[in-house]
């Protein structure tokens, strides 16, 4: 018995923690709400990151990023903190290059895992939402599935805080981006923008990236 | 991403290399021959300075400023300390490095850092204390007009990461005006020193504690 009340748990927490939870579905909604993370036009931050590679093992990097929304493509610096460059690369629809890899950030397996992760926080799902509604909790939802059955929930409260949440074809979380601390940017548009973003992988391999905006800069010309 | 901090547990070599060229700080530089350098880095105790570092990347329209002040004493003790845009002191002491960054308020431990790598570098320090650039096996030196000594890597796999690096030497015996480290086309990182100081005492605290 006591065996059946511990699996019963674990199953539960599996479940509240990372399954696919389903909305009340509405069908009047404002749709902007579905692209409140985004941005348009093709932008450049400079962030200080922390990644966390396991509980209380912490290691830092400054971050270089173009991003271009409508082109697809993303050239992402990585440096020590000292300003060495570990890592410049491109991806542009869906083509990396990797200018310039210090070992071990030379893994093109690597690199294509981080554009992944910066794709999922800047680029919004192709298509119509799959349905858009509200968590028990309030929050709204805007749900998107991808030809490859991954699905990925666009979620926003009332306040301009987000979160996007990626699930894998069996509906387990693996990805999950917060942001935080918005800094609404006067002269360009009234744009706001997130102060800090936390990527969080969930599974088997888990990580967190927390990136705190230093610089941001809306550019006219194309990456 | 997948496994992405597998990837960043790995050592960061590079971190060693940085090192190496804070230690230049130190050559009691000023001189148009090998021999003059020498005679001045017999003299070199401690190095106190401000510093302005430009970070320049391709993907950027203007450098990437950061700001900040370093501390050296010989024979190995180093305190260097970013104020913007983030704010970070490295310590090494007694053969024993750690780096912190504040975030939120609180001084945080980088435990990725390679401070292993740190420490083999840190006893390069008392060779460039002396002026001996050929004793460091990694790097050819010479002697430029300016007067400038140019490092260029000897080894293929530190040439990836670091093509050359410029150090040139202040008209004040003893000191450098800058160095530019060249990483490739297009990126390069140029430090300044500002009110530049020798021997002058320095709290042995300075080096061992963030406080």
């Amino acid at each position: 018995m006591k065996n059946l009340l511990v699996v019963s748990s674990l199953f539960l927490s599996m479940v509240s923690c990372g399954s696919l939870p389903e909305p009340a579905v509405v069908d009047d909604y404002d749709q902007t709400r579905c692209s409140r993370p985004y941005i348009d036009g093709t932008w450049r931050f400079v962030h200080a990151i922390q990644a966390e590679m396991r509980p209380g093992k912490k290691g830092f990097f400054m971050g270089v990023t173009r991003i271009s929304p409508e082109k697809k493509s993303i050239r992402c610096v990585m440096m020590t903190i000292e300003g060495f460059v570990l890592l410049d690369a491109t991806t542009a629809k869906n083509a990396l290059t990797i200018h310039r890899g210090v070992s071990p950030f030379d893994s093109r397996h690597f690199v294509q895992g981080l554009m992944e992760d910066i794709k999922l926080a800047f680029f919004k799902p192709p298509g119509q939402p799959l349905k858009a509604g509200t968590f028990e909790d309030g929050l709204f939802v805007c749900r998107y599935k991808s030809p490859d059955g991954r699905i990925t929930d666009i979620v926003t409260g009332d306040n301009s805080a987000w979160e996007i949440r990626r699930y894998n074809k069996n509906k387990t979380l693996s990805r999950s981006i917060k942001a935080s601390k918005p800094e609404k940017l006067s002269g360009q548009g009234g744009t706001w923008l997130p102060g800090r973003i936390e990527i969080k992988a969930h599974g088997m391999h888990e990580y967190l990236l927390t990136l705190d905006l230093i610089e941001s800069e809306l550019i006219a010309e194309q990456p | 991403m997948e496994r992405p901090m597998a990837a960043l547990k790995k050592k960061k070599s590079f971190t060693g290399a940085f090192v190496l060229i804070l230690s230049c700080m130190a050559i009691a530089g000023w001189s148009n021959t090998w021999d003059g350098i020498k005679r001045q880095a017999g003299n070199i105790h401690t190095v106190q300075s401000d510093f302005i570092q430009e970070k320049h990347l391709k993907i950027l329209n203007k450098p990437l400023i950061s700001k900040g002040r370093f501390f050296f004493s010989a024979p190995d003790s180093l305190r260097w300390e970013y104020a913007s845009p983030v704010q970070s002191i490295l310590l090494m002491h007694e053969g024993k490095s750690r780096r912190y960054v504040i975030r939120d308020g609180v001084m945080v431990e980088d435990s990725a850092a390679n401070l292993q790598a740190m420490q083999v570098v840190i006893s390069e320090i008392t060779q460039w204390l002396h002026g001996r650039f050929n004793a460091n096996p990694d790097f050819h030196a010479t002697l430029e007009p300016g007067p400038q000594v140019l490092l260029t890597p000897k080894e293929a796999a530190l040439a990836k990461m670091i093509e050359k690096i410029e150090l040139n030497l202040s008209d004040q015996p003893g000191l450098m005006k800058s160095v530019v480290i060249h990483e490739g086309k297009d990126t390069f990182t140029l430090l300044n020193f500002i009110n530049p100081t020798l021997n002058q005492a320095i709290n042995k605290d300075l080096f061992l504690s963030v406080e």
